[in-house]
């Protein structure tokens, strides 16, 4: 099975698991306050003037920011038909942020803001040629989400949104001449599903201490005179993008990099993608353990397909990783 | 939540519809380097069309009769040499097979001529260490007949407007000027283009680049032009002649094409072309392959692969060598002496 249906699999599984499990339970409403999906019970307002006036009023509610922070390592697969007809792999890495927040306009509306930075040194088969290949994507989106609440505090998040994706990043091969590397921009715009499910952590591991009158967010305090224990969930989160439709750059098929700059000669460089000739996908699933009132301990798994095949020349870059990082759940 | 299920499998059908992006797959094996060989360049070399006019190239046959040559129990060093010898049938410097052992290359567009060029003659002529000036891999000295001489060999050096302008400087009083170009095998076609732009006064066209559009013999983009652009500094307005052999090749052997399309003199013999900017690839076995992949050709449309002819043709013969004289270089200053108020400027079409 090829590596992007692999991924896709993988992710239908997953839901598919927690789709039949909400079909099975019974709804029960657990009062909660976790996760950026939470409410703020307290609006904050502030005047807006404008000539000496109050013209509006602003909503400066500090609004609950869950900020992820994910260091991967793993194995990447480089192929690049412009600088070789062979398959290079070699060990990767990667490091993500990604900031998910409540929009001001509608509570049940996640914004998110996706930073990723990797990186690949592959090899060729015969061991003679090395890739260096990096990637940096910048993606700003927003996802509807559905909520269902089980029995002993289980909930279930399914969100469907969109993002737009902005990527750039290159190639440089170690032993070709006038052809050394390859430059990549895009746009992408994707569907984004995610899913996040709470459950109960293991006993002894699901209460964190919680000082007196500690504040735990916005407008929402402890009731605890003397200090209590919290509970705090354990959650299992999975986001897959599928980029639908764009526009990348790429040298025509035989096209040098002298004639692109140096000659200033445009043919056909940029390019509209969508599934048919750049079919791609990100995956990333992970489990939040509870380590502190307000941060996660986060392990999982990074996977990414990115392929075009535009111009003539093909390209696919496949990476699987471990991810392991920490989430803040901040008030901002 | 139901239509969140329906939307969700909808997107997972429309990506599994398309397709993994994949390789050829060549098969590491004698048979598989020899076809993955065939194929990089049946994909991506630029000259079939024209080496089919010039000589009746056929690749297609040249795959049917080398293929009973090669098979899985051959040594590496034979498979080296059966693929060596089918890249020769293309005549072209610029196509290489390379492995850790060995390099191979067409060599006959030079080494079937004479030579045309010693370093001992070169050094009779500079002089010592003291008697020349040197920037950016040139040498330059004022000759007799107050005519200036820049020896350029190679463009695998980076030059600036800069260095030019000292060059002109220094030869700035000299009535007209040599540019030695022989045995210069190429490197940077930005070098050469800069060292042309010294001697135009406006953006000139130099010649023409295209590049393959598929992997048809026949795939090609439209020509764009490949224009000079003049110094920055001083900029050599009399009379110039070039001096080329069979060794100027490659960047090069542009130089000289912009140079002919500027009206510039060229003495020595013919160029030994390599008008196609070579890109790389590489085999399953791990060994290196070097191609022509974008042509050049000049200002008229015409190829130059196979070199340009010069206006005067001259030889160093045997003789010439034993009383160490440099035949070419003595009939480009008797030249220059008789037409020092020629400029190449007034002779541009």
């Amino acid at each position: 099975m090829n590596h992007l249906r692999r991924i896709l699999f993988l992710c239908s599984v997953v839901l598919c698991a927690l789709t039949a499990m909400a079909d099975c339970a019974l709804p029960v409403a657990v009062a909660d306050t976790e996760g950026a999906n939470a409410p703020s019970d307290t609006v904050q307002w502030r005047r807006v003037y404008k000539w000496g006036k109050v013209r509006r009023m602003k909503d400066v509610t500090p609004l609950n920011v869950q900020r992820n922070w994910l260091f991967g390592a793993g194995y990447g697969a480089i192929y690049d038909s412009y600088l070789s007809p062979l398959d290079y792999g070699g060990p990767s890495a990667s490091v993500g942020m990604q900031n998910e927040r409540n929009a001001r306009w509608n509570d049940r509306v996640t914004s998110l803001a996706r930073f990723d930075l990797s990186g690949t040194y592959a090899t060729n088969p015969g061991g003679n040629g090395h890739f260096y290949d990096g990637q940096l994507d910048v993606g700003f989106g927003w996802v509807y989400n559905w909520e269902r609440r089980y029995y002993h505090r289980r909930r279930l998040t399914l969100g469907l949104g969109g993002m737009a994706d902005f990527s750039g990043g290159g190639t440089y091969s170690t032993r070709n001449g006038n052809n050394p590397a390859q430059g990549r921009a895009a746009f992408s715009i994707s569907p984004v599903l995610r899913t996040r499910y709470y459950f109960e952590g293991p006993r002894g591991l699901r209460l964190h201490y919680v000082p007196k009158e500690h504040k735990l967010q916005s407008g929402v305090f402890s009731n605890c005179s003397g200090g209590c224990y919290m509970w705090r969930p354990w959650s299992v989160q999975a986001q897959l993008e599928l980029p639908l439709v764009g526009v990348m750059f790429s040298p025509q098929y035989g096209q040098s990099y002298y004639e692109l700059f140096s000659l200033g000669q445009y043919d056909h460089n940029v390019r509209l993608t969508y599934p048919g000739n750049a079919p791609s996908a990100r995956l990333q699933a992970a489990l939040h353990v509870p380590v502190s009132l307000n941060t996660d301990f986060v392990v999982g798994y990074r996977g990414e397909a990115l392929q075009s095949h535009v111009n003539g020349l093909r390209r696919h870059s496949w990476q699987n990783g471990v991810v392991i990082g920490f989430t803040r759940y901040l008030n901002l | 939540m139901k239509h969140f299920i329906y939307i969700f499998f909808s997107m997972i059908a429309l990506s599994i519809c398309t397709s993994c992006v994949t390789s050829e797959g060549f098969e590491n094996s004698h048979c598989g380097n020899f076809e993955a060989l065939w194929t990089v360049l049946d994909e991506h070399y630029c000259f079939f069309d024209y080496k089919a006019k010039e000589y009746g190239l056929d690749w297609d046959e040249v795959h049917e009769r080398y293929r009973k040559q090669v098979n899985d129990s051959m040594s590496s060093d034979a498979l080296f040499q059966v693929l060596s010898n089918m890249t020769y049938e293309l005549r072209d410097g610029h196509c290489n097979l390379s492995c850790a052992s060995n390099v191979s290359g067409y060599a006959q567009w030079y080494e079937a001529y004479p030579m045309n060029f010693s370093d001992s003659l070169q050094h009779k002529y500079l002089g010592n260490r003291d008697d020349y000036r040197t920037t950016c891999g040139m040498k330059y000295r004022v000759m007799r007949d107050n005519i200036g001489y820049v020896r350029c060999p190679s463009f695998d050096v980076g030059m600036g407007d800069g260095n030019l302008h000292y060059i002109f400087d220094y030869l700035g009083t000299c009535d007209a000027l040599i540019l030695d170009v022989r045995n210069n095998s190429g490197g940077m076609l930005t070098s050469a283009q800069t060292l042309a732009g010294a001697f135009v006064n406006e953006e000139t066209v130099g010649g023409y680049m295209r590049h393959k559009t598929g992997r048809g013999h026949s795939d090609f983009s439209e020509p764009v032009p490949m224009k000079l652009t003049p110094a920055g500094g001083l900029r050599w307005q009399k009379p110039v002649v070039v001096l080329a052999n069979r060794r100027t090749y490659s960047a090069a052997n542009a130089f000289v094409m912009f140079m002919r399309g500027l009206g510039v003199t060229i003495i020595g013999d013919r160029t030994g072309g390599g008008s196609g900017m070579p890109f790389s690839s590489e085999l399953p076995e791990g060994w290196g392959v070097r191609f022509s992949a974008c042509p050049m050709t000049d200002i008229h449309g015409q190829d130059t692969e196979f070199g340009i002819e010069p206006d005067i043709h001259v030889d160093i013969t045997s003789d010439d060598y034993q009383r160490s004289v440099d035949t070419i270089l003595e009939r480009a200053l008797d030249y220059l002496k008789n037409h020092k108020y020629n400029s190449p400027q007034s002779s541009q079409p």
